[in-house]
């Protein structure tokens, strides 16, 4: 299979007065042709800068920095100009956000919408665009949707705003589809509508998606592979059944054990992370987890360790240097 | 275009439908209304009402953890405050330590409430940006006339406890983390020593791992405070953990009532049964079937005649139409309202994207 997306070295840092906030600082992942990748990371570990740096939609005072490379389709993204980088958005990488409220234009019809966004990619006439938003209406399980296609966001659900946002999206047939935290803002059962939507369209598509989230549920039940990122970093990689099943990075671990789990009672402990996320103006020196790691060791705060392949996992984690990494950290109870 | 009725008032044997009736509880709520006016026109008249909370009645025993677990706008925030009487309930009796909290004055409400403390989801807006943490959690004792002098010791202990060190005391909440914050609010809520607290979403803005600090704090206060918590969030998983009975509320009803575990293996209402199948867990392996349910919640301005799940129900017959079903008695403390209560939804149940317009 050959990768659709491939981000190498990805640096987007936001200039400030107190220096660089190094936000987003040597990210590497590949999408395959096909597949949908989860990017998972808590709050400020660099994951929607990461996103909005492949639609090349990073502003001042964030610049990507000049040796990165997001190669999408055999064309590296970051050598376009910013017409070129238009045809991309849209006809060929499309992008959700967790809000649709705030994407979409409160004084046109949701129908208006959907057809400005076919005709700005296509050559195509008024009618046929309206048509064709009504099509797409249709496809996103919109009811009655020549109705509603004259309806106006603010008497939408949140859920069907989603379902619009993601007809916007689709409108050209992206290859990849980028969704941020697609889900957040909406309720349980709607969520679990949203993300059969999106599974299915997926299917019948034949796209590649990247889905950006903070609910490891999420990426487990929609991904096939994943990216953990922790401050601004890739700290784990690999198909979501191996990382979820046996992680190699000891944050991954931690995350994973801090969740209750469905039916989990107190009288199991949560694995608890100590400490916070560290500021992005002074990462630690070395690998950026160790302050906050039960397995630390003296290496580990003055070098920062590269990803180590372990099987078709990669793990940033000097434990798993030489592969597998064995043993309980002494500390893990202690919290 | 709806017609207030209060409730008659209760007699003193206390036994309703479906409730245990030879037990004191800490807190008894019964048939708690909380409806809100919609005002509309320059005369802001009234033309309808959201029923927030339609008649709940809610049974907390001293020590345990109540769980309300619901959807937006199932009503079980308003439920929280209205408990504490931080909203006038439109009808119904709060019966608090055997006192009814709906018959009290101002002046004595205000004493009771050094009993029962709410800690807030948004510790942000909860938290004066102009006070220092020493105020901040100093406050309520100084509301309740606690000395200056006594004070000093009761809120540096207090933060000690909630995990905050003693230098933190000259700083203000803006100057601290998410979860530091939220620290702040449940030491704002301790500091007055209550039997009862109202965590409303208490979690719900933090990451995970510092949910997870958060979850554990509140469980240990707990053994070692011997408190009682209702415990209001959306995340079933969370409030499946911290709560020991669990409450499912469905535009302003309680659908079902149970203890934790008994939820979990056996849930009788079929909103329970789609609501545990739609939350996505992260173990390998447990892709299951989801139950998907059809369309949106409706307006808690006009509910849905008969039973107001009924609408979105794959086990939906004429009769869920009619008649409302009551919260009953299905064995053991295990409540439920639903004519089918018990019958399972086939799996894979799987409804039309279509949405009710």
């Amino acid at each position: 299979m050959t990768a659709l997306l491939r981000v190498e070295n990805l640096r987007t840092w936001f200039d400030s007065d107190r220096g660089p906030i190094r936000a987003v600082d040597g990210v590497d992942f590949e999408i395959e042709s096909g597949r949908t990748l989860g990017v998972v990371g808590e709050s400020g570990s660099g994951k929607s800068v990461t996103a909005l740096s492949v639609m090349r939609l990073v502003d001042e005072p964030g610049h990507i920095a000049d040796e990165s490379r997001i190669v999408f389709d055999g064309r590296d993204l970051t050598s376009l100009d910013e017409g070129e980088m238009e045809h991309v958005r849209g006809d060929e990488i499309s992008m959700i956000f967790q809000e649709p409220m705030t994407s979409l234009n409160p004084v046109y019809t949701v129908g208006d919408q959907i057809a400005e966004a076919v005709r700005s990619h296509e050559n195509v006439g008024a009618s046929e665009a309206s048509v064709r938003a009504v099509d797409m209406l249709e496809l996103v399980g919109i009811p009655e949707a020549a109705r509603r296609a004259r309806d106006y966001p603010h008497q939408l659900s949140g859920g069907m705003r989603q379902r619009v946002m993601i007809g916007i999206a689709l409108a050209c047939n992206p290859k990849l589809l980028i969704a941020d935290e697609p889900t957040t803002a909406l309720d349980v059962t709607i969520q679990a509508q949203i993300l059969e939507l999106m599974t299915d369209l997926r299917e019948r598509l034949g796209m590649s998606m990247m889905l950006i989230t903070h609910d490891l549920g999420v990426v487990a039940e929609m991904c096939d592979d994943v990216v953990v990122m922790y401050a601004g970093r890739v700290v784990e990689r690999g198909p979501v059944d191996e990382v979820f099943g046996n992680p190699q990075h000891p944050y991954t671990e931690a995350l994973l054990q801090s969740i209750p789990l469905l039916g989990m009672t107190q009288a199991e402990k949560l694995r608890v992370i100590r400490g916070t996320v560290p500021s992005p103006l002074d990462w630690p020196q070395g690998c950026r987890f160790e302050p906050r790691c039960d397995y630390a060791f003296a290496k580990c705060a003055e070098e920062h360790p590269p990803l180590f392949p372990v099987d078709r996992q990669e793990s940033a984690c000097w434990l798993c240097e030489h592969g597998r990494r064995s043993g309980a950290p002494a500390s893990v109870e202690a919290s | 275009m709806l017609a207030l009725r209060a409730r008659p008032p209760l007699g003193r044997s206390r036994v309703g439908r479906g409730v245990v009736s030879d037990e004191t509880f800490l807190l008894d709520a019964r048939g708690v209304k909380k409806y809100f006016p919609v005002r509309r026109g320059l005369l802001r008249r009234t033309v309808a009402h959201v029923q927030a909370v339609d008649g709940v009645d809610l049974q907390v025993r001293a020590g345990e953890t109540v769980g309300l677990v619901g959807e937006s706008g199932c009503g079980k925030s308003t439920l929280g405050r209205t408990l504490l009487r931080l909203l006038e309930p439109t009808a119904g009796q709060i019966l608090f330590d055997g006192t009814d909290l709906t018959k009290l004055s101002r002046r004595e409400l205000k004493r009771a409430r050094s009993d029962m403390q709410i800690i807030f989801q948004d510790s942000v807006g909860s938290l004066d940006p102009r006070m220092k943490v020493r105020e901040l959690v100093g406050e309520g004792l100084a509301v309740h006339g606690v000395k200056r002098s006594a004070r000093r010791a009761r809120v540096e202990e207090t933060l000690e406890r909630v995990g905050l060190p003693s230098y933190t005391l000259g700083r203000y909440a803006h100057q601290f983390s998410g979860g530091q914050r939220q620290r702040i609010g449940i030491a704002r809520a301790l500091v007055l020593q209550p039997k009862l607290i109202v965590a409303d979403e208490p979690v719900s803005a933090l990451d995970v791992s510092i949910q997870s600090q958060v979850l554990n704090l509140l469980v240990e206060l707990k053994q070692d405070f011997g408190l009682t918590y209702v415990f209001v969030a959306h995340d079933l998983a969370v409030v499946g953990y911290i709560s020991d009975r669990i409450a499912v509320m469905y535009l302003g009803k309680i659908v079902e009532f149970a203890n934790a575990a008994d939820l979990f293996a056996k849930p009788l209402h079929p909103y329970t049964q789609a609501l545990l199948s739609a939350i996505p867990t992260p173990v390998v392996g447990a892709k299951r079937k989801r139950i998907v349910l059809s369309g949106d919640v409706p307006s808690p301005m006009n509910p849905p005649s008969g039973c107001r799940f009924r609408t979105r129900c794959p086990l939906a017959q004429p009769i869920c139409a009619e008649i409302e079903p009551p919260l009953e008695q299905h064995g053991d403390g295990h409540l439920a309202a639903c004519h089918f209560a018990g019958t399972l939804i086939p799996e894979p149940f799987k409804s039309p994207h279509g949405v009710e317009a």
